[in-house]
């Protein structure tokens, strides 16, 4: 995993307060996706800085998921549906059919709409995602499960039944397990599908405090319906609008000052 | 067009006036209630049906069972002229034959399952689909004659034989594989009860398959797994309940074929560790014996099969169902 930063200059940098002057992680350029005979997103540009929180917002059928499940090429799995343009991480284009998808998907994680434990123990849901790439001794391994535990906020709560069935837990306690499962792959990027319209509000909130720890480590893209949540825990927010970005900024300039007619329209509630 | 408004206002006054009378013109709560009960006598006669056929098996065996008691089932001697009867080479075939199908189909259904529903192009998902199902509507007589006709022959010839001699001088697996090379015998049998519940059970296991959630797939996906990891860690562990239902569902149905294996087995009352030897199933005695039953002890006898038959694959089937509604839940 390339670093740009040590760990001291992560320390140096205030949480919260990382305005852009983050390096960009992903760019994407022209972007044009098809469904078929769909042309469901136009020409998008857009860069998303490392180490921030980018939140996607606007109404449904605008294109967001689609963007989101590009990054990570899961929309492949399809046949019909196809990518045109450049999303450029590392200096690759991860749309470039040479590129491996077991690497790239190892790289940028994705958590879903809808919490999915896999049918095998919590800790299993864990050490399966590690044993595809590597192979830990027992030991390295124990404290690999406990290391994604303990970053997903969950360690307390099943440290001491780790080998119940993942789908044993509550809806928020598993989708904090599908977190973990996430980063024990040390990504570099974190995909999130609306992680929390399918929760409580006490799981939610649980969910964005943890977001926001997981920020300092990871470059995280956040596709909501939920503006509340884009303005608690982004720092850039993009808003689109059938299949077109229409306005990126700081989510503090976006939600204040929005430039856009159309962003003011959704943000204020006029349509969505 | 007058006569309808008027009848509409008409409706509509006397339905404000009283919530008591039905404003319709003809009366629908009574053919409701009618069609209610007719649905629920119809679902009863079922049930009652169900209970018929236990009752009448139980009286018509029960000569049989009151006389040889419960030793019929593990008494191996069935001659009609001592009018001494047991069911214990009947049974024996019966689970022998099925294993043996079982052991080959499911592993065959379960890779065509997975075939279709994951691997195969998106256009030969269906056509297959279909075949299959074509493949499971053929009627048994005519498994029942290629299976003697064609196959028998052939397995003989290239395998029985071979087989046999291969294993001559091996312990153990000398005894298993012996017989008649004739192609005839519990093997073909099996192999065509294979032949037959392999359809079904792929096709019950397809459709099991189908219900694993697309995001939990797209889960294991995410996190850079292939084809075969996904459908290993998590479509198998998803449908472990439902695919075992789909496997009962086949045995189900293999330890009542009758027709098929009447014509294949061989017919010989006898228990054999050789699966090329003929046997006898539970289906194939009542079949090949229920005209020539004279005196009202081998009829009776032959009932008693019937029951034990009927109650074996009563549980066989309940348990397939529990499985499988494991999946919906």
């Amino acid at each position: 995993m390339e670093m740009t930063m040590t760990p001291a200059d992560l320390t140096n940098i205030e949480p919260g307060k990382s305005e852009s002057a983050n390096e960009v992680d992903i760019s994407i350029r022209d972007l044009n996706f098809y469904y078929g005979n769909n042309h469901s997103l136009k020409n998008i540009n857009l860069e998303i800085g490392r180490n921030e929180t980018t939140a996607i917002i606007g109404p449904s059928g605008c294109g967001k998921s689609t963007l989101l499940r590009i990054l990570n090429r899961i929309y492949t799995l399809y046949p019909g549906q196809e990518a045109r343009g450049e999303v450029m991480m590392d200096g690759q284009n991860i749309l470039d059919p040479k590129v491996n998808v077991s690497a790239l998907r190892a790289r940028v994680g994705m958590v879903f709409q809808s919490p999915t434990p896999f049918p095998m123990s919590i800790y299993d849901n864990i050490a399966y995602g590690i044993r595809l790439y590597e192979k830990p001794s027992r030991r390295e391994m124990d404290a690999r499960v406990e290391k994604a535990l303990r970053s997903a906020a969950l360690w307390d709560e099943v440290k001491d039944k780790l080998h119940q069935s993942g789908q044993s837990l509550s809806g928020g306690q598993q989708q904090r397990l599908c977190i973990a499962r996430t980063i024990a792959l040390e990504p570099q990027v974190l995909l999130l599908d609306e992680p929390t319209s399918a929760l409580d509000p006490v799981s939610t909130s649980k969910i964005e405090d943890l977001l926001d720890t997981l920020r300092d480590e990871y470059t995280i893209v956040i596709v909501t319906h939920n503006m509340q949540q884009a303005a608690r825990v982004s720092q850039k927010t993009v808003f689109m609008y059938l299949g077109e970005v229409v306005e990126v900024a700081e989510t503090d300039e976006m939600f204040l000052r929005p430039k856009e007619e159309r962003t003011k329209n959704y943000i204020t509630g006029r349509f969505g | 067009m007058t006569l309808v408004e008027n009848s509409n206002t008409k409706a509509h006054e006397e339905a404000a006036g009283s919530f008591q009378r039905s404003p319709r013109f003809m009366n629908g709560e009574a053919f409701n209630s009618t069609f209610k009960w007719l649905s629920i006598g119809s679902a009863l006669f079922i049930l009652v049906i169900l209970g018929g056929f236990f009752v009448s098996l139980t009286v018509g065996a029960w000569p049989a069972l009151s006389k040889f008691g419960l030793s019929f089932i593990w008494t191996s001697t069935w001659n009609p002229v001592t009018e001494q009867f047991g069911a214990l080479p009947a049974i024996a075939g019966t689970l022998i034959t099925s294993g043996i199908a079982i052991i080959i189909a499911v592993p065959l259904a379960f890779a065509i399952a997975i075939y279709i529903t994951q691997l195969a192009p998106r256009w030969l998902r269906h056509p297959l689909g279909i075949a299959i199902e074509l493949l499971a509507a053929i009627p048994s007589i005519i498994y029942g004659m290629w299976g003697l006709f064609f196959f028998a022959p052939i397995f003989a010839e290239f395998i029985q034989a071979p087989v046999i001699d291969a294993f001559e001088n091996v312990p153990f697996l000398s005894t298993i594989f012996a017989g008649p090379a004739i192609g005839i015998g519990m093997a073909t049998a099996g192999i065509v009860l294979a032949i037959m519940i392999l359809p079904f059970i792929a096709s019950v296991m397809r459709d099991v398959i189908d219900t694993v959630p697309k995001r939990l797939k797209e889960s294991g996906y995410a996190i850079g797994a292939t084809d075969w990891e996904v459908t290993r860690a998590i479509i198998i562990p998803h449908c472990k309940t439902a695919m075992t239902g789909a496997i009962f569902l086949g045995l189900g149905r293999a330890l009542g074929e009758t027709m098929a294996v009447t014509f294949i087995i061989g017919n010989a009352n006898r228990i054999t560790a050789a699966i090329f030897a003929p046997g006898n199933t539970i289906a194939s005695t009542i079949a090949n014996e229920f005209q020539e039953a004279y005196s009202s002890i081998h009829s009776s006898s032959l009932i008693a099969l019937g029951l034990l038959l009927f109650i074996i694959t009563f549980i066989v089937l309940a348990v397939a169902r529990m499985m499988l509604n494991r999946i919906s839940s």
